[in-house]
């Protein structure tokens, strides 16, 4: 229980404090800052626990391509040729994205199936997920975060895999 | 079988919610770094409620040694939407050593955008002399329409063409910058279309919904498959290594969202 109250807490203070720095630096290098610093979240963490094995790699990657084109549909279906992000944003983009999964499908989530069991860690982590992006994101994005939360964390939970989310996360952000 | 069944239903449910809930917003998650824009439209398309008139430029500029000074000139408002920068020498010196002036100002009259949905307002841009050299402008634009492919330009009763452009390094998401070579009429928007999608519309390309159904379909059973596949040949794995007599099967999770 105390590791789950400190992962908690600590990744909702890291992502609150990206999104309170970036106001007034901008994106760059915020984003990719603060993608690191929630990537360290997970150190302590036995790769097993966090879902990173190198075992069936290709059904994962693969996964991770099928992720990405469900949270990138309703985008692919009203797009109409955004200008690729610069390369600065790429990196930032790619930095959160392996961060946030590290640290919400990745530590929270073994620290809430530990403490209350999978349920309540595929709940619990796409909830905090949510919270974590209450300053970043109006309140009206908010359902669509929870809602790739619990894309990404059921995943996690039915293939016990965090390759595949990383990779979608991945994707979808950077072609968003 | 149980728990794939769940695992399966699970996902599928997952899967079929995201895009529901995400078709309800603007496009574009952004990791927060593409905050909305409040645009401020000439003509609000149906999505925007109210908007407040947008802002217009005037500037002058001193000429040195028969040489126009370099600088910008942007729209006054909070966020600039439309602003115009350029070197030294980017204007011809006008004659009787005046300065050069400029204007960038939103308009209502402008040529016909045929085949094309135009997702700024249109800014005019004159000069009291030429544009001799490339100049950068840079057009902001609202998170609420689709983002535009490109600035497209025309002069006075002339067709409209589209400029190189690409998104600012300064935000990545909402501006989008065109080098121009001479002044007229500039907005950003993309080709197709001319119909503005209702607010929480979903709008399909082209008018096909049903490809996109079936689009979504294939991922849910692909999503859902994957998992099942590896949960089945763990299991075999397990079997293999252990067998288990069938009267004790290990017992079902419970699936996620179940309540």
């Amino acid at each position: 229980m105390a590791r789950l109250a400190v992962v908690t807490v600590l990744v909702l203070s890291l992502e609150w404090t990206r999104a309170l720095v970036e106001r007034s630096t901008g994106p760059i290098p915020t984003i990719a800052i603060g993608g690191l610093a929630l990537s360290l979240v997970a150190i302590g963490w036995r790769p097993e626990a966090l879902g990173l094995s190198r075992t069936h790699l290709l059904p994962k990657l693969l996964g991770g391509l099928a992720i990405a084109a469900v949270l990138l549909l309703p985008a692919a279906v009203r797009w109409q040729g955004a200008p690729l992000l610069p390369p600065p944003l790429a990196i930032s983009a790619i930095a959160i994205s392996v961060g946030e999964e590290l640290a919400f499908r990745g530590a929270l989530f073994a620290a809430l199936e530990a403490a209350f069991g999978p349920l309540a860690a595929v709940l619990g982590s796409s909830l905090i997920f949510a919270f974590g992006h209450v300053l970043s994101h109006p309140p009206l994005f908010l359902l669509a975060v929870l809602a790739a939360g619990l894309v990404l964390g059921t995943w996690r939970w039915a293939a016990r895999d965090l390759v595949g989310p990383i990779v979608g996360h991945t994707l979808a952000d950077l072609a968003l | 079988m149980r728990r794939a069944r769940y695992t399966l239903l699970a996902l599928a449910l997952v899967a079929a919610a995201y895009p529901l809930a995400a078709l309800q917003i603007p496009p574009g998650f952004y990791e927060g770094f593409c905050p909305p824009v409040d645009y401020k439209f000439l003509t609000p398309p149906p999505q925007v409620k109210a908007s407040r008139a947008p802002g217009a430029a005037h500037a002058e500029f001193k000429v040195v040694n028969g040489v126009v000074q370099p600088g910008f000139v942007a729209t006054a408002d909070d966020n600039p939407q439309a602003q115009l920068s350029f070197l030294p020498g980017a204007f011809s010196a006008p004659t009787g050593g005046g300065p050069e002036a400029i204007d960038v100002k939103p308009v209502k009259d402008y040529p016909e955008a045929k085949g094309l949905t135009l997702v700024t307002n249109v800014y005019q841009i004159t000069s009291s002399t030429p544009m001799v050299k490339t100049s950068n402008l840079r057009l902001l634009y609202s998170t609420v329409l689709p983002a535009p492919s490109s600035v497209y330009t025309a002069s006075a009763g002339g067709e409209w063409q589209a400029l190189p452009s690409n998104a600012s390094t300064q935000s990545g998401c909402s501006d989008i910058v065109a080098q121009i070579t001479t002044t007229g009429y500039f907005a950003a928007g993309y080709s197709g279309g001319s119909t503005v999608p209702k607010p929480g519309s979903t709008t399909v390309g082209g008018g096909q919904a049903l490809p996109i159904i079936v689009a979504l379909a294939i991922l849910i059973v692909v999503l859902a498959g994957l998992p099942l596949a590896l949960v089945r040949r763990r299991r075999a794995a397990e079997e293999a290594g252990s067998p288990r007599p069938p009267s004790s099967p290990a017992p079902p999770s419970p699936p996620p969202g179940r309540t």
